[in-house]
């Protein structure tokens, strides 16, 4: 998994947050060209597998024997497996999931690590301490090892992956969190709204969460990403989705066999992983920059 | 520095006894009774109790643990479920394997992507904002391709269609030349994998340096360019390279999983791998095992070298 | 038959005349002729046989080895596509473990990798009592064992059936003899079987398989629970090496009872994943790829590598087991819903061409195959009126089934797609080959599938339909229990006369056909590749290779 974007983020919070935050509307977002290239790859994306199933292709699922192995077509554009299934539907239908299993885990270690990370960050020493402790067992394990231990345990399954891989992603998060949080406490504007005895969630969530959102969804997007790829893998391990419903990584091992006589089984899914990868970064790369433009100088 | 040393070790400790409390929970938290998840629904009596007590779930839960952590004490991780062997045994045998692969990655992983980062950078600092963008953006596009569809193509490629390279058998540690032969493919495809992020955090540090004064004043007195680069900017940029070589390690430690199983390799990714798909949960857990605590002294050793190439950097 | 002088040349019954023995007592007075008739009735036996001797060898090779040039180096490298979990004769499973056991062991006798039938091969000679009910053999006096436990006799063999027998270990093999009585050792190279009824299929039942594998005391007591993975047999290579995850060997055993073998050494280089396997052979890294799978693209692609493809066909049939005791499953006409709604004509002809669909538990080479039993064709209107009589719209279940590195056969999606059709929801359950085994052997499913490797039809029958055989320690996972099936086979394997044998047999076929318990689904084929400058692998009926006649030929 990569951390990259997180360790630029992480690197100094402190910094992050005294630049004014540009990252208030849509508009700032788009703005920046990395984010606009990000939305005008993904989004069609994303609609066509939201649309797909009233879209005018073959039954993803519907084999057709005699169409065994067919090359990219007008018929079927990414052309068909061996059992004839048309590839083209099989890869948004795939999309949809991978795209659920991208976000669902982003999302999952998204919100653990505001919640957890604020508390310790504005906890007592004691909270602080336990949920530090937790995090960083949890981050003594190699991540693609956590997931697959976790599906050694529950089974293989669209949540049992979507879970693992948040198993190893949330804990970055929480710690992520607890030092934008902890960076944020001894500012003074909060100083001085907890001398006006500002309750503590009122304090939360005017500025602590507001202040944070925004190097969290640097490091969420390639949280995103990484679920995507990591879904693939354990999908290729035969610890991923159970056939017949297709993931972008199931296709592509799904496709291993006929990689010689039909490429387009696993090549063409295998393309699309990567344009969501990158898009997701380019998301997380664009965020950043909003925050702290000199990023985009260098 | 002894002192830092001891004080770093014994961090270690509870981390350490987390792990192997996580590892031992890891079986108990099977759904319903792990024993009757391995040996089948019908199974009972004598059996049941047999595998019961082999997958160390007999007994009170206090006891059960205490029984593992002296046994993982003494190293001994019990016995795989399907072939009887002593699970120590087992993965002290794939350990060379995954330990030499991961290191060569890691290794071919610097030399390939440092210069990479180091060249994008300067490309940056001299205003070539194309070369920097086509360089940064190419190793994005190679980090997001899936590594075993890459591994794939190698294997068609590399040795099917060129014969260069074998994709199986044991590995003849006495014989150098078919070590690399054989361990050739394997590790391209992990150091592949971390130059993304190796690349990316060179570029940065060394941007950074390329802005420092005595960079400047090097190339003020006419230092040559790639002198300035690799002498003086890059040796600045070592420090956040040993950060992210314990985060690489971590990520090396899932790509051998996979890779290993593609190529055949006797390594511990296999061994886990073949165990996982029988259930074989004494092999899991100590597979499991031995990868955590080699990732928590990767991160240890990452901290010292840390302290040595950074004085200012002390334990607080 | 208390005369083993007189009596040799008339009843005991030599390689030749085994065949006989598959063709039941009827035949046994015939075998009593000219043995050179026998000769000549059985292309395997040696033909320079003509003063009666008993064939030397087990086997047909195809290529003389003094007519070729043999390589200097007779060291064989060979893939092997899943470790065996062990070797110890009472717990082996599965074909991968068979396949080294084979060689590893020897028995009284061995099958006849070209027909199947029992041959001599630790026993020279065998007689029979006219009412089949005493087995008497002669044994080698020439065969030691491997490593060190000295020479063979008939103690072990006393030893080796006892242990099956013996209710503490637990033996899956043990139904297998439930109708044998006793077994002594009458001098140290005689030994006679008593059995309870009349079987004329026993000569199988002491063949290089399972339960039929001589072990030695000794040996299995020195090595205690290492004991599967340290093999002390009679056969013709020795296990000298076992790198769990990675490769074993075997090696020529100097002091095997037919003369050592000319290959000298066997290395078997476990490579799992099927498309590495491919990559091996080709790329030349291996000289023989154990199992390479039915993949018509892969098949393609290695003759065009220019491989040999050594193969058995339709010797053993897939078939699939309905668990009863699952709700749906336990009304027939589901099950046939079922059968019906699969086109497993199609399916075959698409994905897996070398197999055909099966309509008998029993491969149609088999003498006793019957081809007059009920067959499921594809036919969804069918499968529909079946649902509706029984008052159902649609329904679920699991199908158990393993899937080769990730993937689940193309065959398995197909059939899925057209129950699916027809309101029949099958649900995948898949686990690994291990697991799919215990939980099999357990009764642990609701539908799964079993390829059984056999050349005794009553391994088969008895196995699947006999109530002694239900779960979790036999093979009858449909856990049926038919009375009338019942005493049907019980009198068939003691039928001497053979026309009323196979109408017993064919009857069975019948019922179980209708009732279906079981689903016929294919007989397929195990293929192989190899250099052609390995000669003489053949696949046998139980798809295992015989490594003692392979040679390899001089190559550059």
């Amino acid at each position: 998994m990569q951390y990259s974007g997180a360790q630029a983020a992480a690197g100094n919070p402190a910094a992050r947050t005294t630049a004014r935050l540009p990252f208030r509307g849509m508009k700032a977002f788009v703005g920046n060209r990395n984010n606009l290239l990000g939305l005008i790859i993904l989004s069609p994306i994303v609609l066509l597998a939201a649309v797909a199933p009233w879209l005018p292709i073959p039954d993803p699922l519907a084999p057709d024997i005699r169409a065994s192995l067919v090359g990219p077509s007008l018929e079927h554009p990414f052309g068909t497996d061996k059992l004839g299934r048309d590839i083209f539907s099989r890869t948004l239908s795939g999309l949809k999931v991978s795209l659920t299993v991208g976000f669902a885990a982003a999302t999952i270690a998204l919100t653990v690590g505001m919640v957890l990370g604020t508390i310790a960050g504005f906890m007592g020493k004691t909270v602080d301490m336990a949920v530090s402790a937790v995090v960083d067992l949890f981050l003594a394990f190699p991540s693609l090892l956590l997931a697959i231990g976790f599906i050694a345990v529950f089974g293989p399954g669209m949540w049992q992956v979507i879970l693992a891989i948040s198993l190893s992603d949330a804990p970055r998060a929480v710690r992520l969190q607890r030092s934008l949080a902890l960076s944020l406490k001894s500012r003074t504007y909060i100083d001085a709204a907890r001398m006006a005895s500002a309750p503590t969630w009122w304090l939360l969530m005017k500025h602590v969460i507001p202040n944070t959102i925004a190097p969290m969804l640097v490091v969420a997007s390639i949280y995103a990403a990484n679920a995507i790829l990591a879904e693939a893998a354990l999908s290729f391990l035969g610890l991923g989705l159970v056939p017949p419903e297709p993931s972008l990584g199931n296709l592509v091992s799904e496709g291993r066999e006929y990689l010689r006589e039909a490429w387009w089984i696993s090549t063409l899914p295998g393309v699309f992983i990567v344009i969501v990868s990158i898009s997701l970064h380019l998301f997380s790369d664009g965020i950043r920059e909003n925050l702290d433009p000199r990023a985009a100088g260098h | 520095m002894t002192a830092y040393l001891i004080k770093r070790g014994g961090a270690v400790v509870p981390t350490v006894l987390g792990i192997v409390t996580v590892v031992f929970l890891m079986v108990r938290l099977i759904p319903g009774d792990p024993a009757a998840a391995v040996g089948g629904e019908t199974l009972s009596g004598e059996a049941l109790e047999l595998l019961r007590e082999r997958l160390g779930t007999n007994g009170p839960l206090l006891e059960q643990y205490w029984n593992y952590v002296s046994s993982v004490a003494q190293f001994d991780l019990g016995r795989s479920l399907h072939t009887g062997l002593p699970v120590t045994t087992m993965v002290m045998d794939a350990l060379p394997v995954t330990v030499v692969v991961g290191l060569s990655s890691l290794v071919l992983g610097m030399i390939i992507s440092v210069p990479i980062g180091a060249f994008a950078a300067y490309a940056r600092s001299r205003g070539n904002v194309g070369a920097d963008s086509a360089l940064t953006t190419g190793a994005m596009i190679i980090d997001t391709i899936p590594g075993f569809w890459l591994a794939l193509i190698f294997i068609l490629f590399f040795s099917i269609q060129l014969g260069w390279f074998p994709v199986s058998g044991p590995i003849d540690w006495g014989d150098p030349v078919h070590v690399v032969k054989r361990l050739a493919l394997p590790v391209s495809i992990l150091s592949i994998g971390q130059v993304a992020s190796v690349a990316r955090i060179t570029r940065t540090a060394v941007l950074e340096s390329l802005n420092d004064d005595y960079v400047r004043t090097a190339r003020a007195l006419g230092t040559p360019e790639l002198q300035v680069l690799f002498r003086h900017a890059l040796r600045n940029s070592a420090l956040p390279l040993v950060t992210i070589t314990g985060l690489s390690v971590g990520r090396l430690i899932g790509g051998t999983v996979i890779t290993e199983s593609i190529f055949s390799l006797p390594g511990m990714g296999t061994v886990l791998i073949k165990a996982i798909a029988g259930r074989d949960y004494p092999v899991i857990q100590g597979v499991i095992l031995l990868f955590a605590l080699m990732f928590v002294i990767v991160n240890v050793l990452t901290d010292v070298v840390y302290t040595r190439v950074d004085p200012r950097v002390r334990l607080s | 038959m208390t005369n083993f002088r007189r009596m040799q040349r008339r009843t005991i019954l030599k390689g030749a005349g085994a065949a006989a023995v598959a063709g039941g007592l009827g035949a046994l007075s015939v075998s009593c002729g000219s043995d050179d008739d026998d000769a000549a009735a059985d292309p395997t036996a040696t033909t320079d046989a003509g003063d009666g001797a008993v064939p030397t060898t087990a086997v047909s090779p195809t290529v003389d080895p003094n007519a070729i040039q043999l390589a200097d180096e007779q060291k064989l490298l060979v893939r092997q596509y899943n470790e065996p979990v062990g070797l110890d004769p009472h717990t082996l499973f599965r074909i991968e473990a068979e396949n080294i056991a084979t060689n590893v062991y020897a028995a009284l006798t061995a099958y006849d990798p070209l027909t199947g039938n029992p041959i001599p091969d630790l026993a020279t000679e065998w007689e029979i009592s006219p009412d089949a009910t005493e087995y008497t053999f002669k044994l080698v006096d020439n065969a030691t064992w491997h490593q060190d436990f000295g020479p063979f006799t008939a103690a072990d063999v006393v030893y080796s059936f006892n242990r099956v027998l013996d209710s503490a270990l637990g033996s899956v093999y043990a139904p297998e003899l439930n109708n044998m009585q006793s077994v002594e050792a009458l001098d140290d190279y005689t030994v006679k079987f008593v059995l309870k009824s009349p079987d004329v299929n026993f000569l199988y039942q002491v063949g290089n398989y399972h339960q039929g594998q001589i072990v030695k005391k000794e040996a299995v007591e020195k090595y205690g629970a290492d004991y599967a993975r340290n093999p002390v047999g009679l056969g013709p290579f020795e296990m000298t090496e076992w790198q769990a995850n990675s490769y074993m060997v075997l090696k020529r055993h100097e002091g095997y009872h037919k003369g050592p073998a000319t290959l000298e050494e066997i290395r078997f280089n476990l490579i799992q994943e099927v498309n590495a396997a491919e990559a091996a052979i080709i790329n030349g890294e291996v000289d023989v790829a154990m199992s390479i799978g039915t993949v018509p693209e892969r098949i393609k692609r290695l003759t065009e590598a220019g491989l040999d493809l050594p193969q058995v066909s339709g010797a053993s049939n897939s078939v699939w087991m309905f668990n009863p005791e699952f709700g749906q499953l336990s009304d027939p006409r589901l099950r046939k819903a079922i059968a019906y709604g699969m086109d497993i004509k199609s399916s075959l002809e698409q994905f897996n061409p070398s197999a055909r669909q099966a309509f008998s538990i029993l491969p149609q080479y088999m003498e006793m195959y019957s081809d007059a039993v009920t067959k499921y064709t594809y036919d969804p209107q069918k499968a529909k009126a079946l649902m509706a009589e029984a008052g159902i719209e649609s329904f679920s279940y699991k199908q158990m089934t393993t899937a080769a590195q990730g993937s689940v056969s193309d065959d398995i999606l197909y059939q899925q797609a057209l129950l699916k059709d027809i309101g029949i929801n099958m649900e995948l359950d898949i686990v690994e080959n291990t697991v799919y085994n215990s939980r099999r052997t357990a009764g642990d499913f609701e539908v799964s599938n079993r390829l059984y490797p056999a050349v005794n039809p009553d391994t088969l029958l008895f196995g699947y339909l006999h109530p002694d055989n239900l779960p979790p320690k036999g093979f009858n996972s449909a856990r049926y229990n038919n009375p009338e099936v019942v005493s049907t086979l019980e009198a068939a394997r003691g039928e001497l006369d053979l026309e009323k044998r196979k109408e017993l047999y064919a009857k069975v076929q019948q019922i179980v056909s209708d009732e279906l318990p079981y689903l016929p689904y294919s007989s397929g084929a195990t293929i192989w590749a190899a250099y052609p400058y390995v000669k003489n692998v053949v696949v046998d009926k139980l798809s295992a290779v015989n490594w003692y006649p392979v040679v390899i030929e001089a190559h550059s």
